[in-house]
């Protein structure tokens, strides 16, 4: 199905979706959001329908909150800016909508420091429709860096504190900002819904930021379902052979090229081991040694770990030491099932999604390419000629199997 | 409600604490959950957590605290709970009716492992600071530091006073093994720990009822006697009476103190003084002081059951010098030392005077006692030991006071025999000794040498080889046994083969410091208490193992100095001959304030160590990073094995101190040779005048690091001649420029494409040759 036929957030319009929402019944509203078939977009895919539900459900009385959240975490994957500058008005009139479904007065637009456009896009937006939305809305801005776009970490900002996970449940939509019930959903998601209300469409296209070794690389809305090939075509096609995919940003996992095929849902990329994330596919092109690429990443990642737990504080810093060990010519054999254990834990134990998923790198990794891994560590080189290391002695701590 | 809403409930309606050991208020609605297959009742709305831990299951859990909210940061406490498809904390979670949960599982064991494992690798220090860990009775060193640093001399007593009655007598005559470990002595130069409480103990002394740690309890009804008005005798006696017994303290002299008060001369502890704080033991209700009583003699521990004791500590310590098995030991003009010390205490003649020439033998704290009061009578005195000066049992300053004040030291010389003279002493016969292999106890066995024989000539002879305990009454006394070493043989709660019938102090360790006494009689009068109150005493012994665990420390990262050490006033050595006045005059408000306000931070307790304990963490020493060792202590000899450890550690803390100076070097390219402490080995008796010169050189060095780091003249004469001085040298200083060439030659060489480049360094299908293609780097 080509993406262009159906319903898309980039260029929809929807004026009157509000008035009609309006003169739905909340309830009523949240059947046609369930009908839609509409899941988050933020990553997860949680049916926002269960999620406006559970905000009603608790709010008891008390007054509930909206939160889109506009932050575009990984750098890579300017998807709310974009969605923003082209099509403000939309994403606001999807926030009115969310909070009618809620009975929420107020709502807060979340975006990075550093997207400007966005912000005064935003900003204009809300002015010219004051009337029109209805609702205090705000514009809050994050701290910067990965952790700031975390959905309970996003509440600490918005209640001034630092930017740091809290434990799940209670979910936001139980105890969110102020412990009072709060919608957290990201702008795309409830961007959508003004096409839901007016159009009744389903929900079937998403916004996805083709990076890497492509022609035209930026920010594409396809279709659900579409195979990450068509995606990288889209983009204008590869600029060099193709070695591999890396689909969902910073925690996503890394897909052989062979696997192209694989189709662009929440629940495919689930299974061939990576998520939708941040929803960036970034070709990786040949010559680029995926050892070095997920020593990369985990160094980005203990970077921007918020540190509130053991796991993912230590973990991915540990993660990090072996696989730049690996490519400076000190592996081990016993290595390998080190990272498992590692990744395990990690999977297991952490707080909040960014420890849970950041293991999904070296699961795709070791699955995908062992080869790179195994060149690495048995020829002491590296496969594709490209590793420089970066270390001198083996990341020895004093505790490791 | 969640468990973070309640957090934030004020506090009248927030449920009352019913965590750790209480019951379940009545009114309260409770709820059934299941905890590894036991039904347990739980209050509605609490957290597993805390149901768990009431129920008896010991979670782990390092961050809960029921003053904060819940974190779920360090994910130890976490559990399987049916439901939920991964491992949840049981610190964050609300019991639900009928909750399913698994607590301890295999693998909840091994991921809960790997985070401890995580935890301590990240883990440079380590919240009960070393002092405190060295310390015998655990002062909170830092606590109190950190109450006189505002001034709080009062509350710094109390806290003090807690495990340490007599804060004022262990400042002056403590061998400061908290000073030994003291993590400032990394950087820079310890804290003058002891002096800053020998300082709130001598303000405390002026005022009219010493404080007390706590409000003394009522009274119990139950008596203790306590045999020996020692230090461990009087401390027995002083938490005994706190905790509401009524004590009755024998002597077999006619004033307190014991061995301080008869064998530590009056230079070293003024008796005036140490009179006042000792009556703080008085000043406690049902407290009473029966001096002139002898164990044996006068009574017997039959006796004391008889007249309706309860229980008796036995601290009757070491009254009796070791004989020195020579030739001419019985002639005239040959004193006992202990006997020596306690005449001149009790202000009778001693057949010491000015003019006279005296030889004392030995190398310990009596040595040295017996020395420097000869000293202070006119005599000219030489002290003799076997070994060399860093094998002494003093502590080095004495050994370096003793020196100053005009006293002669001859090592490596052990006496043969003893000569005569017109009926008395004329002199000493000594052989030189050599070192040869270490012993059990690590020092080095001093050997003789053959033919070195050696006179020196004197009028008195004071062997001062150490002390035993004098067990003559123990003839009377079957039940309670001795060892070969003249010792009474305890549990680890210190209660001898007779039930009721404690022992501690230097009786039942051998003879030791001061402070390690204080401890035992501590530990005694905890263990007094609850045999009193009917307790199992295999568990308190148990308990007290536990506690007093020594945990191994880490280093840490280098620290910015700021201020040396407060210097104590010291009486000048010129006014020390002929004078029995104190030398250390002790710190005024100022500086003691000031001393007490350089600590590095840390303070609290930690749950890690028993947590070590529990989940055996994976852990291989690697390099200078090993670290958090746990020794539970032998509770049969808890002073002797605690002082090896101690020791080890001092070792440890310097080492690594030298470990990261190593570092600093190589970040800044420069060879550290360690010319100063060359064959200098570590122990707690290290050569003072090499260990001064080591911490000197040491701080230099580290200095002039900072100096280098902070981008000062890379080369310049003064720099090298300091350099020289230290024996530092820079390391092929234009290395990085050397190398800076070499790859852009390589560059041009093959030009910039890295396949190339790799292909040109290593010759393919030859892995053999060389290093590896990605070589490992070599710094």
């Amino acid at each position: 199905m080509p993406a262009r036929t159906a319903a898309r957030i980039l260029d929809g319009e929807a004026r009157g979706a509000l008035q009609r929402a309006r003169s739905y019944l909340p309830e009523q509203l949240i059947d046609a959001v369930e009908k839609s078939g509409l899941r988050g977009r933020g990553g997860a895919g949680y049916p926002l329908a269960d999620k406006l539900r559970a905000v009603r459900r608790n709010a008891d009385g008390r007054q509930p909150y909206v939160v889109a959240n506009g932050y575009d975490a990984d750098p890579g994957s300017p998807l709310a800016r974009t969605l923003l500058a082209r099509n403000a008005a939309t994403a606001l009139r999807g926030i009115a909508i969310a909070a009618h479904a809620v009975d929420a007065k107020e709502a807060f637009v979340y975006l990075h420091p550093g997207a400007t456009e966005a912000r005064a896009a935003v900003e204009r937006a809300i002015a010219d429709h004051q009337d029109e939305l209805g609702i205090a809305i705000e514009v809050a801005l994050g701290p910067g860096g990965f952790m700031g776009g975390e959905e309970s970490a996003l509440l600490a900002v918005l209640e001034s504190r630092r930017a740091m996970a809290r434990q799940r449940p209670p979910y936001p939509a139980s105890q969110g900002l102020n412990l009072r019930p709060t919608l957290v959903s990201s702008i795309e998601t409830l961007a959508w819904l003004p096409l839901v209300v007016e159009e009744q469409v389903r929900a079937s296209t998403k916004l996805v930021s083709v990076t890497g070794a492509v022609s035209h690389p930026g920010v594409y809305e396809v279709a659900l379902g579409t195979s990450l090939g068509d995606i990288v075509s889209e983009a204008g096609g590869t600029t060099a052979k193709l070695k591999g995919l890396h689909v969902g940003g910073p925690t996503g996992g890394i897909l052989n090229a062979t696997r192209s095929d694989t189709r662009f849902d929440f629940d495919d990329l689930r299974v061939a081991g990576t998520h939708m994330g941040s929803a960036q596919v970034r070709a990786i092109p040949v010559g680029t040694c995926i050892v070095n690429e997920a020593a990369k990443l985990f160094a980005y990642l203990a970077r921007e770990s918020c540190a509130i737990c053991v796991p993912c504080r230590v973990g991915t810093k540990r993660v990090q030491g072996i696989l730049e060990g690996m490519y400076s010519g000190l592996g081990r054999d016993s290595d390998l099932p080190w990272l498992d254990e590692l990744g395990d834990h990690m999977e297991r134990f952490s707080l909040c999604g960014f420890g849970i998923t950041a293991p999904s790198i070296l699961r795709t990794t070791m699955r995908e390419f062992p080869d790179d891994y195994r060149i690495h560590i048995q020829d002491m080189r590296c496969p594709e000629g490209s590793c420089t290391p970066v270390r001198s002695r083996r990341y020895e701590t004093m505790a490791q199997p | 409600m969640s468990l973070l809403e309640r957090y934030t409930q004020p506090s009248e309606s927030q449920i009352p604490t019913v965590a750790h050991v209480g019951e379940i208020p009545s009114g309260q609605p409770t709820c059934t959950i299941w905890i590894d297959g036991k039904e347990v009742t739980a209050v509605v709305g609490e957290s597993i957590l805390r149901a768990a831990q009431r129920a008896g299951f010991e979670v782990p859990t390092l961050c809960d605290d029921e003053k904060l909210a819940p974190a779920a940061a360090c994910r130890m406490c976490l559990v399987e709970i049916e439901g939920y498809h991964r491992p949840m904390p049981s610190c964050h979670l609300p019991v639900q009716p009928g909750m399913v949960i698994t607590q301890a599982s295999d693998s909840l064991f091994k991921l809960r492992r790997q985070n401890l494992e995580y935890i301590l690798s990240d883990h440079n220090a380590y919240c009960m600071p070393p002092c405190q860990v060295g310390c015998p009775t655990h002062i909170d060193i830092p606590g109190y530091l950190e109450l006189m640093a505002k001034g709080q001399h009062v509350e710094a007593a109390r806290l003090v006073k807690e495990v340490l009655p007599f804060p004022y007598m262990l400042g002056l005559v403590c061998p400061k093994p908290c000073q030994e470990v003291c993590r400032r002595g990394l950087v820079e130069e310890e804290i003058a720990i002891c002096q800053c409480h020998g300082y709130t103990g001598e303000m405390v002394m002026e005022m009219d009822q010493a404080p007390t740690p706590f409000p003394q309890l009522p009274a119990t009804g139950k008596r203790v006697a306590v045999v020996g008005a020692g230090p461990a005798g009087l401390t027995c006696a002083y938490y005994a009476a706190l905790k509401g017994h009524a004590v009755t303290v024998f002597d077999m002299m006619e004033k307190q103190g014991g061995i301080c008060r008869y064998g530590i001369p009056e230079y070293r502890l003024p008796k005036v003084k140490l009179d006042k704080e000792l009556n703080s033991v008085w000043q406690l209700r049902d407290t009473e002081f029966k001096g002139g009583m002898t164990l044996g003699r006068d009574f017997s521990i039959d006796d004391l059951f008889t007249q309706g004791y309860d229980a008796v500590f036995l601290g009757i310590g070491c009254w009796r010098s070791n004989d020195l098995p020579i030739p001419g030991i019985d002639l005239p003009g040959v004193i006992e030392a202990i006997n020596y010390l306690r005449m001149n205490a009790e202000g009778n003649p001693v057949p010491v005077g000015k003019g006279q020439k005296v030889v004392v033998v030995g190398g310990g704290f009596t040595t040295f006692d017996c020395a420097r009061t000869s000293r202070r009578l006119g005599a000219e005195v030489t002290v003799v030991y076997r070994r060399s000066r860093r094998e002494m049992g003093a502590h080095y300053s004495e050994v370096d006071d003793a020196e100053h004040e005009g006293i002669r030291l001859e090592f490596f010389a052990s006496p043969v025999k003893i000569v005569e003279k017109n009926g008395r002493v004329g002199g000493i016969e000594f052989q030189r000794m050599a070192l040869g292999e270490p012993d059990a106890s690590g020092r080095r066995r001093p050997v003789p040498v053959e033919g070195s024989n050696f006179t020196i000539e004197c009028d008195t002879v004071i062997p001062a080889i150490g002390q035993l305990p004098d067990l003559d009454f123990f003839e009377k006394e079957p039940s309670v046994r001795k060892t070969k070493r003249e010792t009474i043989v305890t549990n680890g709660a210190l209660m001898t083969d007779r039930p009721g019938v404690f022992a501690g102090g230097d009786v039942q360790m051998g003879a030791r410091t001061v402070i390690e006494c204080v401890a035992q009689g501590k530990l005694a009068a905890k263990a007094i208490d609850r045999y009193l109150a009917g307790d199992d005493m295999a568990r308190v012994a148990e308990e007290i193992a536990q506690e007093e665990a020594v945990p191994e420390l880490i280093d840490i990262v280098p620290y910015k100095p700021e201020e040396p050490q407060v210097r104590m006033p010291m009486l000048p050595f010129p006014d020390r001959v002929q004078s029995f006045q104190v030398i250390e005059n002790g710190y005024d408000k100022a500086a003691a304030e000031k001393e007490a306000a350089q600590p590095l931070p840390p303070s609290g307790t930690c749950r890690l160590p028993r947590l070590r304990v529990r989940l055996q963490p994976r852990l291989h020493p690697s390099g200078p990073q090993q670290v958090h060792q746990l020794h539970p202590v032998r509770p049969n000899l808890p002073g002797r094995h605690r002082c090896e450890l101690l020791r080890a550690h001092g070792r440890r803390i310097r080492r690594d101190r030298d470990d990261a100076m190593e570092r600093l070097a190589q970040v800044h390219r420069l060879r550290l040779v360690r010319g100063v402490r060359g064959d200098v080995p570590d122990g707690r008796a290290d050569d003072a005048r090499a260990r001064s010169a080591d911490v000197r050189a040491g701080r230099d060095s580290v200095h002039l690091l900072r100096r280098l780091r902070r981008g000062l003249p890379a080369r310049c004469t003064r720099r090298d001649l300091e350099l020289r001085a230290l024996d530092v040298r820079p390391l092929r200083p234009h290395r990085s420029r050397e190398r800076g060439a070499r790859r852009r030659a390589v560059v041009e060489a093959i030009g910039r494409d890295p396949a190339r480049r790799t292909q040109l360094s290593a010759p393919a299908g030859d892995p053999t040759t060389g290093s590896a293609p990605l070589g490992r780097m070599t710094v």
